[in-house]
């Protein structure tokens, strides 16, 4: 399988991963749940990273490297559903909290429409509005 | 005598420098630079230490990567 180099005098496994397809977040959070099975390196070689497995205990090198591709494939997957879903989990922590506390909901209300009325005291064709209701009334 | 290189764009180096700091008491490192690496050289210690050294420092990079 290319990318997967075996090193049996260093009884090691060492993955290409390009950096175009793997994220240093991915990358870091597969390795770190690989800590219990084996030793982890990073390293970087042109435009990818190199992951070097040192096996705890004696097992298939293909086996931990395509695992360890797997868990990739895993957190890259997780991270991406983070990011999607963000706003929406945001959205539901803060009504949690609200629903705890209505004064926070009525703050935050408050705050909100203070922000619309700067924003809408700034747009000039309001701001032409505005003057032609008060010539209108004099 | 064994070795390790760290990329710093992968290991950021006071990060790396808290580990050794940490790992003191189990580990004698020899510190040095190399372009892009920090070569840390361990005269006197067993493979499976530096290795184990290796995680501590992954473990210490995620972290703060993740705050």
């Amino acid at each position: 399988m290319g990318g997967i180099t075996i090193n049996e005098a260093e009884q090691a496994v060492s993955l290409l991963l390009p950096e175009a397809t793997y994220s240093l977040t991915t990358l870091y959070a597969a390795a770190y749940a690989f800590l219990d099975r084996a030793y982890v390196h990073l390293d970087k070689k042109d435009n990818a990273f190199v992951a070097t497995l040192y096996p705890k205990q004696a097992q298939d090198f293909t086996t931990l490297a395509k695992a360890f591709l797997a868990e990739l494939v895993n957190q890259g997957y997780y991270f991406a559903q983070l990011e999607k879903t963000q706003e929406t989990t945001k959205l539901l922590v803060e009504r949690a909290f609200f629903s705890t506390d209505p004064a926070l909901a009525e703050k935050a209300e408050q705050e909100e429409i203070k922000q619309l009325l700067t924003e809408l005291e700034k747009d000039p064709e309001l701001q032409q509005l505005v003057q032609e209701i008060k010539d209108e009334q004099q | 005598m064994s070795s390790s290189k760290f990329h710093k764009t992968l290991y950021p180096k006071e990060i790396l420098l808290a580990c050794i700091e940490m790992y003191a008491a189990f580990l004698h490192t020899v510190t040095d630079e190399d372009g892009d690496y920090i070569v840390l050289t361990y005269p006197d210690t067993e493979k499976k230490v530096a290795r184990e050294f290796i995680n501590y420092v992954l473990a210490e990079v995620r972290s703060h990567a993740s705050h």
